[in-house]
C-alpha cells in the first residue's frame, strides 16, 4: 500500500533553493504527474522521493514510515529515468530479470515474473535482443519492465518518454497508465510535456520556481485553473486585461478597452485590475456581422489536423485564437471579418498580478 | 530566390542508404517540413543540402544551379544543426555577429544587423549575457538569430524546437514561421513532430528509410494520407483488420473478427481480400443509445478514458475484442460517459478507408512510426 508524503520539504543548493516547503500526498494507487518548465525542481522533488537527493529540511515518508535516512535499494521503488541505462550486455529478458536475480529470488519466480513484465510491454518476441536491436520506444519498455519486475509498488517516472518521438510518446503513454493501473501501483511521473500529463494522470502537480502552485485532476487545471500560469502553461489560453465594474450574485461585468466582457466568475474584491481568461475552444466566432460588441478580422489560419486554429485581430488591438474541430462545418478564410462571443461560463477571472502578466505566466 | 531540387540523391553508410534515390523540389519563399521518425533520414537530407556531407549519387541543385561540389560556406544557406554549439565565451550579441562580421562588413552594420536579428527572436534584452546564463530556449532563439544574420535567404533548421519544454515549443513555432515569412525565408525544418509540421509548413514531405512516401499541404497529407503508415504517422487512427465480405458499386462490406460487418464507400478491393480499415480517431463517435437509423453501430464498453483539453478521449473495447479510440471535442462533449458503460460506437461509411493489409502485418507498420 505505498501512498507517498512530503512535508514541508526543502532542498537548497548553497543559495539556490530548487524545492521550498513542498508538502504533498500521493495516495495509494494514484498517478501524479509532476510538471513545470526547465528548472521548476520537479526532477529535485522526484529524486528526494526515490532518495537520489537528501532533502535539506522536512520528512519524506512511503508508506507512512519516515524514510529520511533509507538508502534507495530499500525503499522499494522502481525507478525509470529518461536516460535509460539497458545493461548492453544483457539481452532483454535478462535486463528486465536482473533485480529479482540479484535479490536471490527462486529462479521459477523470478522467470514468471520477468515473462509476466515482458507480456505486459509486448515484448516477449524480442527478449533475446540486445538493446541496441531495439527501438527507441522498445528500450523505454525494456527499462520499463525492468523497473516494474522489482516488485515494488512504488513507480517513479523522471521524463520516462522524453527521449522519443511524438508519435511513440502518444501510444506508449496510455501503455504506461494502463500498466500501472493493472498491477494496482502508485505512479509519480515527472515530465515537462503538460499533454502528456493530461492523458496519463489521475492529478497533476504544477511547480514553478521550487513551489507548488497547484495540484488537480486534469480536467480541474484545464477548465478551472486556480491561477494564471496554470492557465497558461496547461493548454492554450487567451488573456484580456480589463477592469471589474460591477459584480452581482450569478455575473461579473469587466470592462476590456472600454468594451463589456461578462463572467459567470467573481472577481476578488480587493483590486479593479482584472485579466479574464478563456480557451480558444470556447470562443465563438460568428460570420454574420451584428451589432455585438466584438468585432474582428482573420488574420491566420491554421490546419492542425483535428482542429482548425484561427488568430483573430480585434478592432481593439488584442489578438484571439479559436479553435473549431474540423469537423464542424464552420470554416473562415483569411480576411474574414467576424464577431466573436465570449460565452460567460467559460469566461476565468483573475486580478491583475503585481509582476504584471507577462512576468507571471513566463515559462523561461 | 533561393529554390531547392534534389534529383535522384542517394547517401550510404557502409551498406545501408540513409537517402535512398530521393527526389524533391522546394520552390522560392517556401517553408517545407521534412517529417519522419528517427532513423528516416532526415538530418542526413538536411546535411546534404547544406553541403556538409556530399551525396554518393545524384544532383542537389540550389536555385537552378548544381551544387554537390560546392563547399557549405559558399552556397548561401543559414544551417542550424540541432546540436547548434554556441561559443560559450562570447556574449550572445557577437555569438550572433560571428556571421556578419565574417563578410566583411563595417562594425556598424554588423552592429546593427545582430541586434535587429535579435530583437526578432526577441532576446535583444539579452544581448550581452552569456550562452551559459541563458534556458534551453533562449540558447535556441540565438542559434536561429545567428542563422537568420548571415544573410542567407535558404534557411535550414534540425529539430529547431527539439530541445525545448513542450509548452515553449508550442510557442515558439508560430514565431519561427512569422520569422521566415518577415525574411523571405525558403526554409526546410526537419521534425519528428507531426503537429508542429502542420503548423508551421506550407508543404510537408514525409520520409521514411530514406525515401519521401508522401507530400503536400498539412491538409491534403491529413485528410487523403496514402498509407497506413501516413495516416498513423500524421495524425493517428483506428486501425481494424477484416476482409471483403461483398461489394457493390454503393460500396463494399467488410467483416471484423467477431463476425461483425461493417459498410464502407469504398469499393476498390476485391471480395475475400485482407483489409486494414482506417479511420480518424475524431471521426469515431461515441453514442449512448443506439441510432436505428444509422449503419456501423458497434456495441462496446468503455474501458478508459482521458482529457486532452481540445478533447476527451474514450477507449473503447468492441465485442469483438477490437478497441477503437473516439476523440469528443470538448465543447461538444455533452453526456456524461464513464469507465465500464456500455456505449456504442458510431463509424460513418464515407470516413472509413480502406488499405490492403500489409505483407508484414499490421503491427509492423505502426510500429515503424
Amino acid at each position: 500500500m505505498p501512498s507517498v508524503r512530503l512535508v514541508n520539504l526543502t532542498k537548497t543548493y548553497r543559495e539556490v533553493v530548487a524545492a521550498e516547503n513542498i508538502n504533498l500526498e500521493v495516495k495509494d494507487k494514484e498517478y501524479v504527474s509532476i510538471i513545470g518548465p526547465s528548472g521548476c525542481g520537479k526532477t529535485t522533488l522526484i529524486k528526494c522521493i526515490a532518495g537520489l537527493i537528501e532533502p535539506s529540511e522536512g520528512e519524506i515518508y512511503i508508506d507512512e514510515k519516515l524514510v529520511n535516512n533509507v538508502p534507495i535499494q530499500d525503499r522499494a521503488i522502481g525507478y525509470v529515468f529518461q536516460e535509460i541505462a539497458l545493461f548492453p550486455h544483457m539481452n532483454v529478458y535478462d535486463n528486465v530479470s536482473y533485480g529479482p536475480t540479484v535479490k536471490g529470488w527462486n529462479p521459477a519466480r523470478t522467470r514468471s515474473l520477468a515473462e509476466e513484465m515482458l507480456n505486459m510491454v509486448a515484448l516477449r518476441d524480442r527478449m533475446r535482443d540486445y538493446p541496441d536491436e531495439l527501438s527507441g520506444g522498445a528500450r523505454q519498455k525494456t527499462a520499463v519492465a525492468r523497473a516494474l519486475s522489482s516488485g515494488s509498488l512504488l513507480l517513479l517516472l523522471d521524463e520516462p518518454l522524453g527521449a522519443l518521438d511524438a508519435k511513440v510518446r502518444a501510444v506508449l503513454r496510455h501503455e504506461l497508465r494502463r500498466m500501472v493501473k493493472d498491477l494496482g501501483l502508485t505512479a509519480i511521473h515527472v515530465t515537462h510535456d503538460q499533454e502528456e500529463a493530461m492523458a496519463i494522470s489521475d492529478r497533476i502537480v504544477v511547480m514553478k520556481a521550487g513551489k507548488i502552485i497547484e495540484v488537480g485532476t486534469p480536467l480541474e487545471l484545464y477548465l478551472h485553473p486556480s491561477n494564471l500560469f496554470t492557465a497558461n502553461f496547461v493548454g492554450e489560453t487567451n488573456f484580456l486585461i480589463g477592469e471589474s465594474v460591477k459584480s452581482t450574485g450569478k455575473e461579473s461585468t469587466i470592462k476590456v478597452k472600454g468594451k463589456i466582457l461578462r463572467s459567470l466568475r467573481r472577481p476578488s474584491l480587493e483590486k479593479r485590475e482584472i485579466v479574464a481568461a478563456i480557451r480558444p475552444e470556447f470562443v465563438i466566432t460568428e460570420r454574420h456581422l451584428k451589432k455585438t460588441m466584438w468585432k474582428g478580422k482573420i488574420e491566420n489560419k491554421v490546419f492542425v489536423g483535428s482542429i482548425v486554429r484561427y488568430q483573430v485581430l480585434m478592432d481593439t488591438g488584442e489578438s484571439i485564437v479559436a479553435k473549431y474541430p474540423a469537423v464542424t462545418n464552420r470554416r473562415f478564410d483569411v480576411g474574414d471579418e467576424v464577431n466573436l462571443i465570449f460565452p460567460p461560463q467559460h469566461v476565468l477571472l483573475y486580478p491583475y498580478p503585481e509582476a504584471g502578466l507577462e512576468k507571471e505566466i513566463s515559462i523561461e | 530566390m533561393p529554390t531547392v531540387r534534389l534529383v535522384n540523391v542517394t547517401k550510404r553508410f557502409g551498406n545501408s542508404r540513409a537517402i535512398n534515390n530521393l527526389n524533391l523540389e522546394i520552390r522560392d519563399g517556401e517553408y517545407v517540413c521534412i517529417l519522419g521518425p528517427t532513423g528516416s533520414g532526415k538530418t542526413t537530407l538536411l546535411r546534404l543540402i547544406a553541403g556538409v556531407t556530399k551525396p554518393d549519387e545524384g544532383e542537389i541543385y540550389i536555385d537552378s544551379k548544381l551544387v554537390n561540389d560546392v563547399p557549405p560556406q559558399d552556397r548561401d544557406v543559414a544551417y542550424v544543426p540541432q546540436q547548434y554549439a554556441l561559443f560559450p565565451h562570447l556574449r550572445v550579441i557577437d555569438n550572433v555577429a560571428f556571421g556578419p562580421s565574417s563578410k566583411g562588413l563595417s562594425r556598424s552594420e554588423v552592429a546593427q544587423i545582430s541586434m535587429q536579428m535579435l530583437e526578432m527572436t526577441r532576446l535583444a534584452w539579452r544581448a550581452n549575457s552569456f550562452p551559459g546564463e541563458l534556458s534551453g530556449g533562449m540558447q535556441q532563439r540565438v542559434a536561429l538569430a545567428r542563422g537568420l544574420a548571415s544573410g542567407a535567404s535558404l534557411l535550414l533548421l534540425d529539430e529547431p524546437l527539439g530541445a525545448l519544454d513542450a509548452r515553449l515549443r508550442v510557442e515558439l513555432r508560430y514565431r519561427l514561421r512569422e520569422l521566415a515569412q518577415e525574411n523571405n525565408l525558403t526554409t526546410i525544418h526537419v521534425t519528428h513532430d507531426q503537429e508542429e509540421a502542420m503548423i508551421v509548413a506550407d508543404r510537408i514531405a514525409v520520409l521514411r528509410n530514406g525515401q519521401i512516401q508522401q507530400e503536400g499541404t498539412p491538409i491534403s497529407v491529413y485528410n487523403q494520407p496514402k498509407s497506413i503508415f501516413i495516416t498513423n504517422f500524421v495524425g493517428g487512427a483506428n486501425f481494424l483488420d477484416g476482409f471483403v465480405a461483398e461489394r457493390n458499386l454503393e460500396g463494399s462490406l467488410v467483416e471484423l473478427r467477431g463476425q461483425i460487418r461493417v459498410l464502407i464507400k469504398q469499393n476498390s478491393y476485391a471480395v475475400g481480400e485482407r483489409v486494414v480499415l482506417a479511420i480518424r480517431e475524431e471521426l469515431s463517435g461515441i453514442i449512448k443509445d443506439r441510432d436505428v437509423g444509422e449503419v456501423n453501430i458497434l456495441r462496446g464498453t468503455v474501458e478508459a478514458m482521458s482529457f486532452l483539453g481540445d478533447f476527451m478521449s474514450y477507449r473503447v473495447l468492441l465485442e469483438n475484442g477490437d478497441t477503437v479510440d473516439c476523440r469528443v471535442p470538448t465543447v461538444m462533449n455533452s453526456e456524461k460517459i464513464s469507465i465500464g458503460e456500455e456505449v456504442f460506437v458510431h463509424l460513418k461509411p464515407q470516413d472509413i478507408k480502406l488499405y490492403p493489409y500489409p505483407p508484414a502485418g499490421l503491427y509492423k507498420d505502426l510500429e515503424a512510426a
